[in-house]
């Protein structure tokens, strides 16, 4: 029988995620509907999030898949038999109605065994992710309205926990942790931390930050922010963050960075990856382990632009191991934090204003990059995030893992 | 009871890669499609138990494999620590019970061409003791689903199948190993053959021919003679019978929906019955008018009262009928799909209560307005429709038109030699 965490941690677990993850920082209202999404890799969590949704008087519309285990593996079997067609096909009636009838999407994210897909072609896998894309839009477009809520976050497995290299009770440790699952509760913690996390972004925010220059032993990268953006934190969209992000305009981005922890995508690891950027386009891309994937990944339309830039304070954030997942990687703490930048795909939300009315190619003037790629990809050696600010100024708003903020005036 | 050594994670039983290809190739290049499997580009959604995952995954491939789209739907298994099920009957409120995902299930609908459905559970009982009224509300407010299923279904645009998925613990309730379940099924489906399908479309050649000539018959009423049995039930018009299709994954049985406004007398059925993982024994029912004036049963009586109270419960809704001769299922499996196609000494005939199939209706299924429905007979305001079986030697004598007189069915055999 594989590891199931206690009762206690599963029932305070589903009750952050329905209670405060959902309805950003809300929770959700009685008669609202949630899809929940997980696989039977996550069961014990699964049924209990269902639970916590009926508890809040809310409804469920389940999506629950079949896990790559020794019983079978649906998705690889989908890449090695499935033709153009197939990898092509959206169920544009299915998915436009769960849209429509969905008030939140709550995402547990578990692999049974995430190196499942090694050795797939990634074209074939990109190739059925891009039909993804209207249903992606289609949820952005709710989302912006304000009738819409998801959160993401992830079920431990012993197979996650092996590519980590810590065992399983050391994985659901930092899970616990990171959540704050060993408090009685848990959303009383997560409204501290947001207001903390708030604090940092109300005075970023209040900076007229021009470009940002990323400094340290392994990167010398210049960033520009762009016209009409803000600094967004994570919380409720994902469990845990603590992270502070923005999509920068992919145009200006310059210089080089080597990223200091591993990459998963489509369940293969890639590491000691290295990019350089010119003219806001990666210009030369390098990796110790599964390059040629990484330029797969880059030949993605966009995906050769940055879509965020994300820094984390590691006085905030309890996490501190290596987990070989992007959710809890992109929100490491640690001796020095983490800065990490995506690839692909802009967050509209860090727009400052109501992104509702604006077209296409205002997106495209403004500098977000569309695509249907988004990776992240994480450095937690010691940086130095020096602003240039509008009136020509410098500041240091990052070093030691820390923000540098505390003079700003707000 | 294995239900908690299942639950432990014990490794259960299972048929072999070969059988379970073959099992794959006849849900979806046969069954799908009334016998004529899936088309390129058809949408197929398949939905199951998790513990029905190894058959559950080849369905996923023998539909890919055709050219087909796949929209998979995995069920949580059930168990004492997780079961999710039983959790939402003891957490919803009457307005969780009775909500209906009306465009999520719309949308669902409209997208789907076939849908497989693979029945199979580690843990059988897993909804006893669920208050059963409660499970009635939920399944009435979902109606709606079914009105248009019926509706896609009567145009021709929807096509579905189920098959079964043997367990430890479902083999437990039957009385049988899961070896010997198992063998079963196998041997139902024809899963021994080298090519099932090639065996399907032999037999399906079989019911027809009953069916044919069942159809060419004028009946107007039927008297089901047996132990403890006197009923008569009345056709109605415009009826026809059916069998042979691949909606049931075996099916050897030939039905129809009678005008349940006719049904009088009573019957006791010999096999038991489940439904919402509970069993119920010794069935008794009085009909009058179509109406079921009483009901017994000699173990959780409860249940099949409540059923009966359902919106539409009280009414016959499906008389059938399962020839010993087509039929390799021969032990009792404690399953709805195996025990209404048993064969064995003397085949089966069943019945059930709740909602009527509108395709058994004569013409185009699609024109009949609901008013229509209502004057021929047809109980399609229904909330279930559950069937209860009896493998006793049982005689169905049928009344012609013409007011003549012939046993159809004796000793387990259509009697077609007049």
């Amino acid at each position: 029988m594989a590891y199931v965490p206690d009762r206690v941690v599963l029932e305070r677990y589903a009750r952050l995620l329905v209670d405060f993850g959902l309805g950003g920082g809300a929770g959700i209202k009685p008669g609202d509907v949630v899809q929940v999404r997980g696989n039977d890799a996550c069961k014990p969590l699964y049924v209990e999030a269902c639970q916590a949704v009926w508890r809040a008087g809310g409804h469920v519309i389940h999506a629950y898949m079949p896990s790559a285990d020794e019983s079978g593996d649906t998705q690889r079997a989908f890449y090695e038999l499935a033709s153009d067609e197939q990898l092509d096909f959206l169920p544009e009636r299915f998915a436009r109605g769960m849209v429509d009838q969905i008030d939140h999407e709550l995402v547990l994210f578990a692999a049974a065994d995430p190196r499942s897909l090694d050795g797939v072609d990634p074209a074939k896998q990109m190739r059925h992710q891009q039909s993804r894309r209207p249903v992606h839009d289609w949820e952005q477009e709710k989302e912006n309205r304000g009738d819409f809520s998801w959160t993401i976050v992830t079920y431990g497995t012993p197979g996650m926990a092996a590519e980590a290299r810590i065992s399983i009770e050391q994985y659901w440790e930092q899970i616990i942790k990171a959540c704050f699952l060993d408090l009685e509760d848990p959303v009383a913690r997560w409204r501290e931390v947001r207001a903390q996390i708030s604090a940092y972004r109300t005075r970023l925010n209040a900076l007229p930050i021009e470009r940002l220059h990323v400094e340290g032993a392994d990167a010398d990268l210049w960033i520009a922010l762009g016209e009409h953006r803000r600094w967004r934190d994570g919380v409720g969209s994902n469990i845990p963050s603590f992270e502070l992000y923005l999509s920068p305009d992919w145009r200006g981005t310059e210089g080089w960075i080597r990223f200091s922890e591993p990459l998963y995508a489509f369940g293969t690891l890639i590491t000691g990856v290295e990019l350089e950027f010119e003219g806001g386009r990666v210009a030369k891309a390098m990796a110790a382990e599964n390059e040629p994937l990484l330029h797969e990944m880059l030949a993605t339309e966009n995906a050769d632009r940055v879509g965020e830039f994300s820094l984390t304070d590691a006085r905030l954030s309890p996490i501190d191991r290596f987990m070989a997942d992007t959710l809890y990687d992109e929100n490491m703490g640690g001796p020095y934090g983490n800065t990490h930048i995506a690839l692909g795909d802009a967050y509209k939300d860090t727009y400052d204003g109501d992104p509702a009315p604006l077209t296409d190619s205002d997106w495209e003037q403004l500098g977000f990059n569309r695509s249907v790629i988004h990776t992240d990809i994480v450095s937690t050696s010691d940086r130095t995030v020096t602003a240039s600010l509008r009136d020509g100024s410098k500041r240091v708003i990052y070093a030691d893992g820390n923000f540098q903020l505390d003079d700003v005036d707000v | 009871m294995n239900a908690g050594a299942a639950s432990l994670g014990v490794m259960s039983y299972e048929p072999s890669q070969n059988i379970l290809e073959r099992y794959a190739r006849v849900l979806v290049d046969f069954a799908l499609g009334d016998g004529a499997g899936i088309k390129p580009g058809d949408t197929v959604r398949i939905v199951g138990a998790e513990e029905t995952k190894p058959l559950f995954a080849e369905v996923c491939k023998a539909a890919w494999r055709s050219g087909g789209n796949v929209l998979a739907e995995l069920q949580p298994t059930q168990d004492e620590r997780f079961n999710m099920e039983r959790s939402f009957y003891e957490l919803a409120s009457d307005a969780q019970l009775d909500h209906f995902p009306a465009k999520y299930r719309r949308g669902l609908l409209d997208e789907i061409d076939h849908q497989v459905y693979i029945a199979g559970t580690d843990y059988p009982q897993a909804m006893k003791g669920v208050d059963p009224q409660k499970m009635m509300r939920r399944q009435a407010a979902h109606m709606p689903l079914i009105g248009w299923q019926q509706e896609k279904d009567a145009a021709g645009l929807l096509h579905w199948t189920i098959g079964l998925w043997g367990t430890e613990a479902m083999a437990a309730e039957a009385g049988l190993s899961v070896e010997a379940y198992w063998e079963q099924i196998i041997r139902a489906c024809f899963l021994d053959d080298p090519d099932p399908i090639a065996r399907w479309h032999e037999t399906i050649e079989a019911i027809h021919h009953y069916r044919d000539w069942l159809n060419s018959l004028p009946i107007e009423r039927l008297h089901v003679e047996a132990e403890d049995t006197d009923l008569w039930l009345t056709l109605g018009e415009h009826r026809r019978w059916i069998g042979g299709g691949g909606r049931n994954i075996p099916s050897f049985e030939i039905f129809t929906s009678p005008d349940w406004r006719g049904t009088n007398g009573h019957i006791k059925f010999s096999e038991p019955l489940y439904t919402h993982g509970t069993l119920v024994n010794g069935i008794q029912l009085e009909f009058k008018d179509g109406l079921v004036v009483g009901v017994t049963a000699e173990q959780n009586a409860g249940l099949i009262e409540q059923i009966v109270a359902a919106p539409g419960g009280n009414r016959v809704g499906e008389f059938s009928m399962t020839d010993a001769r087509l039929s390799r299922i021969d032990r009792f499996m404690a399953n709805t799909l195996y025990d209404e196609n048993m064969g064995g000494p003397f085949g089966n005939t069943h019945l059930a209560v709740g909602m009527s199939l509108n395709h058994t209706y004569d013409g185009d299924a699609a024109a009949v307005t609901d008013e229509e429905w209502e004057q021929l007979g047809y109980n399609l305001d229904a909330a279930v429709h559950n069937d209860i079986v009896s493998t006793n030697d049982r005689t169905v004598t049928a009344t012609m038109r013409g007011g003549s007189e012939r046993v159809i069915y004796a000793a387990g055999n259509f009697q077609t030699e007049a």
